[in-house]
């Protein structure tokens, strides 16, 4: 009986309906936002180890691929892996400056006869071939106003951009590829490099030739993709984390506080329907069942909205600035649909002592 | 019509609460936000900052130190020592790499300095020396107090294992941890030249006139980039502004929704609450303008209230935040006030809705009970 009369007591007043769905949808939208800003912060982190062809990686440390190692290692890695290729990359973080853009890039040098370590997915043009040459993210192009043919200043060098590159970039900045010559002559490697990547055969062992490498060769860790890209994370997350959460924990209680004090309005707002009710022989635990049914109502429908909501912005922000996606997870929505059930119905129950004490003879006199 | 909307307000003491706190809550997070990238900035720039050099050298093409990679060729610090009206110059190597502090990797800058240089070390040691040996390093005392490091401890960078030999302050921020180690064993481990350097750190002899020094070593070292301390410092203040900016923007306009949605729904649960007494006052003959006034006092009590709990609230995580050693962070006056002009506009914009209810409201209404 209550369910029917809570959703007809909702939509009798579509206006204030539609405000404290809004009210909710709005809180619900931020508290996923900002969840998933940061989820998506640490996804974008890892890209180019997400798609780093190797089974093992070898570098100075097994959190990120910038360092130096020697150059001449090559052969020695092949014997002892017995790996089917092995390649060398140089990875540095620098500065890019063009017109009014400047920001921190991950340099990376790599092979243009195999292509391993360069950039995996081209929106334009085609991957370097000479030293002279640069890919650039999509977005860091655009940004910077280069097009295919444009001269670009690095480190003290002209070079011509030949491609664009898609999925490269994050919120620390983006990655931008030159031939692996060229990364030597910027960065003034000398018989150095920054990592070896390997591909094993199929069934290769590879904690066994990972801790065989370690073994022979000093000063070198030896880590798959996968492995460098959750200590990539672990690094950024000691900077970041504790600072990230208790502003995600602020905004998190706002939200709440929000959607709680939206579920409050309204049931406030329809005190005297339910002295109507009342009045009509509805006890008080028949009124507690029909404000928490009308709130669920508002708590459900605030919930898909404010996931659309959540969504369409995080689409629009990540088309706009690429290098903040923003990463919805399922159990994102679930943890902020929990809390924000919990919080609209605690809220919508205060008022119930209220509404209790309303006398129905009151409802009569208009 | 104040006393009126003061008791309006008061009379319901939780949902003023409610509304206050969220005002509170809101100014917290903005100037929260603003105060550890103002911190971040200036932590950044800690480093230039507190060296003694008026010069600065490095690879041409690089105006940068945060982020940032330079290489410049062996010899050049001697050559710089030639140059007349310079009293000192040192190279450093820098690099950005990760301590590794038992399983947590700590992104950090790494500065390998020669034991013994006049420029380019830690300017302030809490504990310990800075007399670096190959096999040692100087870390800051916040991050040894944050990991329960000691002087005598061990951390691992790049798969070194170094000795740690003192704690120095002042080096610590967000995202900027600034550790100090023996610059020919960093060299070693780079595969570049003991002799070579990332930044070339210049302390002119005193009474020397600056420009002209600057066309010297512009001349005499025509293989790098020179910098003076006012231009680098700034072109990194500029990199953080606008890396931080856009995030900055999102969070405050977050904050600012969240703001206007906590000050707008309390004022209309308030208005709600008492569209009767409105409607008697209208009755009365009260004016348009008069209810206006208490709605608007309403909310502007409301939002001053949690203006200033959200400001003092700031301050007291913003000294959380610093003794507890998580970052630096700045909370100045000025960013402040600043934020109050855009809280008028919202709390005014806020008061809308409820000032919609209250204009259409009959008094005829009051008299039909």
């Amino acid at each position: 009986m209550s369910v029917p009369l809570a959703w007809r007591n909702l939509i009798h007043e579509r206006g204030k309906l539609i405000l404290s769905v809004t009210g909710v949808a709005v809180a619900l939208t931020l508290m996923v936002l900002l969840v998933g800003f940061r989820d998506g912060m640490y996804a974008s982190l890892t890209a180019y180890y997400d798609h780093l062809p190797a089974d093992l990686v070898v570098a100075q440390s097994d959190t990120t691929l910038a360092g130096t190692i020697p150059v001449t290692l090559h052969d020695k890695l092949t014997a002892i892996s017995g790996a089917v290729a092995t390649e060398h990359g140089i990875a540095a973080g620098v500065i890019f400056t063009h017109g009014s853009v400047k920001i921190a890039i991950a340099l990376v040098g790599y092979n243009p006869q195999t292509g391993i370590g360069g950039p995996w997915k081209l929106a334009e043009g085609r991957g370097v071939q000479t030293d002279d040459e640069i890919v650039l993210d999509a977005q860091l192009a655009q940004e910077s106003r280069l097009a295919l043919g444009d001269k670009v200043d690095l480190l003290g060098q002209s070079l011509t951009v030949v491609g664009l590159s898609r999925e490269t970039s994050s919120w620390v900045g983006y990655y931008v590829f030159v031939a692996r010559a060229a990364a030597e002559s910027l960065l003034r490697f000398s018989g150095t490099t920054s990592f070896y990547v390997l591909r094993l055969p199929a069934g290769a062992n590879t904690s066994a030739i990972a801790r065989d490498i370690e073994a022979q060769i000093a000063g070198v860790k030896v880590s798959s993709p996968a492995r460098i890209a959750a200590n990539a994370r672990k690094s950024v997350g000691s900077v970041l984390d504790s600072t990230l959460n208790a502003l995600l924990l602020v905004s998190i209680v706002i939200g709440i506080a929000v959607m709680g004090l939206t579920a409050y309005t309204a049931v406030i707002d329809r005190a005297r329907e339910y002295g109507v009710l009342k009045a009509l022989g509805a006890d008080g635990w028949r009124l507690a069942r029909l404000v928490v049914s009308e709130t669920l109502y508002r708590a459900a429908l605030g919930f898909g909205l404010g996931i659309a909501l959540s969504y369409v912005i995080g689409d629009l922000l990540t088309r706009v600035v690429p290098r903040w996606s923003v990463l919805i997870r399922p159990e994102t929505l679930v943890n902020t649909g929990v809390a924000a059930l919990v919080m609209t119905v605690i809220a919508a129950l205060l008022p119930i002592r209220r509404i209790a004490a309303i006398d129905p003879a009151v409802v009569f006199k208009s | 019509m104040l006393k009126l909307a003061w008791r309006n307000l008061t009379q319901e003491r939780l949902r003023m609460g409610i509304g206050v706190a969220g005002v509170a809550l809101a100014v917290l997070l903005i100037l929260l936000v603003n105060g550890i990238f103002h911190g971040a900035e200036e932590s950044m720039v800690t480093y230039i900052n507190r060296q003694p050099a008026s010069f600065w050298l490095m690879q041409p093409g690089v105006e940068n130190m945060h982020m940032a990679y330079s290489m410049l060729l062996p010899g050049l610090v001697e050559k710089v020592k030639q140059v007349p009206g310079v009293e000192d110059a040192s190279g450093v190597l820098y690099v950005a790499a990760n301590v590794q502090v038992g399983d947590t990797p700590v992104p950090s800058y790494i500065f390998g300095i020669d034991p013994g240089q006049s420029l380019g070390g830690p300017w302030k040691l809490a504990e310990g020396t800075a007399d670096l040996g190959p096999t040692q390093a100087v870390i800051d005392h916040s991050l040894a107090e944050r990991y329960k490091l000691k002087v005598g401890d061990a951390i691992n960078i790049r798969g070194f294992d170094l000795t740690i030999i003192g704690l120095s302050d002042e080096t610590f921020g967000f995202g900027s941890n600034i550790v100090f180690v023996n610059k020919t064993a960093m060299a070693l481990s780079m595969g570049v030249s003991p002799l070579a350097a990332s930044y070339i750190l210049v302390r002119p002899t005193p009474g020397t006139d600056l420009n002209s020094l600057a066309g010297r070593l512009k001349a005499a070292i025509p293989e790098a980039n020179l910098r003076t301390k006012a231009d680098f410092i700034a072109s990194d203040m500029e990199l953080a502004r606008k890396m931080g900016s856009d995030v900055i923007q999102v969070m405050n306009i977050i904050a600012y929704v969240i703001g206007l949605l906590v000050i707008g729904i309390s004022i209309y649960t308030i208005t709600l609450e008492r569209m009767r007494e409105y409607g008697v006052l209208k009755a009365l003959g009260a004016h348009h303008r008069q209810l206006l006034t208490v709605v608007f006092v309403q909310a502007f009590a409301s939002a001053g209230l949690g203006y200033g709990i959200g400001i003092g609230l700031a301050y007291m995580a913003a000294a959380l935040i610093r003794n507890l050693s998580l970052t630096q962070i700045i909370i100045e006056p000025g960013g402040v006030l600043s934020q109050i002009p855009v809280l008028m506009v919202i709390t005014v914009l806020a008061a809308l809705l409820s000032v919609v209810r209250v204009l259409r409201l009959d008094p005829m209404l009051v008299f039909q009970s």
